[in-house]
């Protein structure tokens, strides 16, 4: 895997890089390549390793989504707290949290996007959500951008549902948060590591 | 030998306290640990909140917090039992009352999602804890029994694993469930420095994630040596374990490292599972195949 990809990053004939990787893609990964020759890599779940390491070591932005052409604007549903301005950063919540102390890198004053893909149940949500929390990284950003969390639709445990979770974790916050947005697994694409506008008021994210 | 923060041993006529720190146990589930004690001679006390319910949880965070707390308070309470594990003590372990813990140390036993106290209370305050539960009898029982009424130190045999790695250390015993674990990484992880790690957990996705983290947050740079329970057992929550069995990924992660792995403890999501003192200090000897570990109480 760490081949393929650094291979793509070397070859200078590859504008773009779709990838479906994972955490083991991080070792070795040719961090010099990815900075002689910008390019947009795509892909979500996992490949938000890639843009986390790729940010902090050099700055690069990357393609949260399953296709290279980006959506500008997005809608979901605000939670009537303003405007934020600031570089948008993140994607797979349980990838920001798996780089919690193991080389995330800082989120602070970014707007914070979140997606998710059920490989357990809400409690795996809650237990990636307060981990944020605990860290600081939700004192820490400006605002909280939430996209497609598949899998999750009619799923109910005890009464409650991902929204319950997602609305425990998000409504304490006095800082900007859309949630519902269509980005991310089976949604469309969003650049992240650019400067994007989260409008809590109108309910949009602007990139 | 460090001072160790620990509660004094258990006698009979001493008042327990059963707490839902996570989610909410069936009554008839409360009643059977409830019994069990009753029978060491212990006088149970459920907590105001133990059957709360707010949606997986058992009650708000403030009212399973309330609960833990009140127990630590009330200076007739001389052991805290966690009734059920689940998800949610990893919400609320950081605010313990941490002074109160200190004031007057007395044991807590859990697992699964209890490691969550297991590791917050032993970071904040150095108190020794009990990994496992009360009320399923046989084994379990018998160990929670002497692991709360005996100050005598405790051994543990282990099966032969594929994960272990041959030699002998000592170091405090640290951790429990690897899910809960991996809550600490860069979040209030205590020092691992010169500890042995003990990791149990059922079949999960994120296994080698979780290790793949930790060694990179530098947590495992002066790790003494490993203490691996049970890894087979299957978690309902997970959709997909995926392909990578935790005996691979801990011969991977971990067994390069230099340290003893003592692999095949029953500790963990076992129907008979023993109870294990958390926070002392305790030798791994793979030639014997032993986990030895001084008592959570004095």
């Amino acid at each position: 895997m760490v081949p393929d990809l650094n291979a793509a990053l070397r070859d200078p004939s590859v504008r773009v890089i779709t990838v479906d990787t994972d955490h083991r893609v991080l070792e070795g990964l040719d961090i010099e390549a990815a900075r002689r020759d910008p390019k947009p890599i795509v892909g979500t779940g996992g490949t938000t390793f890639v843009h986390l390491e790729l940010w902090r070591a050099c700055a690069l932005p990357g393609i949260h989504g399953s296709s290279p052409s980006v959506a500008p604007l997005t809608r979901g549903v605000g939670n009537g707290r303003g405007q934020a301005s600031a570089v948008l950063l993140g994607g797979s919540l349980a990838v920001v949290r798996a780089m919690i102390g193991a080389g995330l890198p800082s989120m602070e004053g970014a707007i914070l996007l979140l997606t998710g893909e059920r490989t357990q149940g809400l409690g795996q949500v809650d237990r990636q959500l307060t981990h944020l929390r605990r860290a600081g990284i939700l004192d820490q950003v400006r605002g909280v951008a939430v996209g497609n969390f598949a899998g999750f639709d009619g799923f109910v445990d005890r009464e409650w549902s991902l929204a319950d979770v997602l609305d425990d974790h998000l409504t304490r916050l006095r800082i900007p948060v859309v949630t519902g947005l269509p980005i991310g697994p089976g949604g469309s694409s969003v650049p992240v590591g650019v400067p994007a506008a989260l409008d809590s008021d109108a309910g949009t994210l602007t990139v | 030998m460090v001072c160790r923060v620990r509660g004094r041993r258990l006698r009979a006529g001493d008042e327990v306290r059963l707490v839902s720190p996570a989610s909410f146990p069936e009554p008839s589930w409360t009643d059977q640990v409830a019994a069990t004690l009753s029978g060491w001679g212990l006088r149970p006390t459920v907590a105001a909140h133990a059957h709360d319910r707010h949606g997986f949880l058992a009650g708000r965070d403030e009212d399973r917090l309330a609960d833990l707390d009140d127990a630590f308070h009330d200076p007739s309470v001389r052991a805290v039992v966690a009734i059920l594990g689940g998800a949610g003590a990893y919400r609320i372990a950081d605010r313990i009352d941490f002074a109160a813990v200190r004031a007057d140390p007395k044991p807590v036993i859990g697992f699964s999602d209890i490691t969550n106290l297991h590791l917050a209370l032993y970071a904040a305050t150095g108190l020794a804890t009990v990994h496992g539960c009360v009320g399923t009898g046989g084994r379990t029982d018998e160990s929670a029994h002497r692991s709360l009424f005996s100050a005598e130190p405790v051994t543990v045999h282990a099966a032969p694993s594929e994960v272990t790695v041959p030699g002998r250390a000592t170091g405090t015993l640290i951790g429990g469930n690897a899910g809960s674990v991996s809550n600490f990484v860069g979040a209030g992880m205590p020092s691992l420095d010169g500890a042995i790690l003990c990791l149990e957990g059922p079949q999960n996705p994120h296994f080698d994630r979780f290790l793949w983290a930790l060694t990179r947050s530098g947590a495992l740079d002066r790790i003494a040596g490993f203490a691996i329970g049970d890894l087979t057992g299957q978690d309902p929550s997970v959709a997909d374990p995926g392909p990578d069995a935790a005996v691979t990924v801990i011969r991977e992660r971990l067994g390069g490292l230099g340290v003893p792995i003592l692999g095949g403890l029953p500790f963990g999501h076992l129907e008979d599972q023993v109870c294990l003192p958390l926070g002392t200090t305790a030798t791994i000897d793979t030639d014997a195949g032993t986990l030895t570990a001084q008592s959570a109480v004095c």
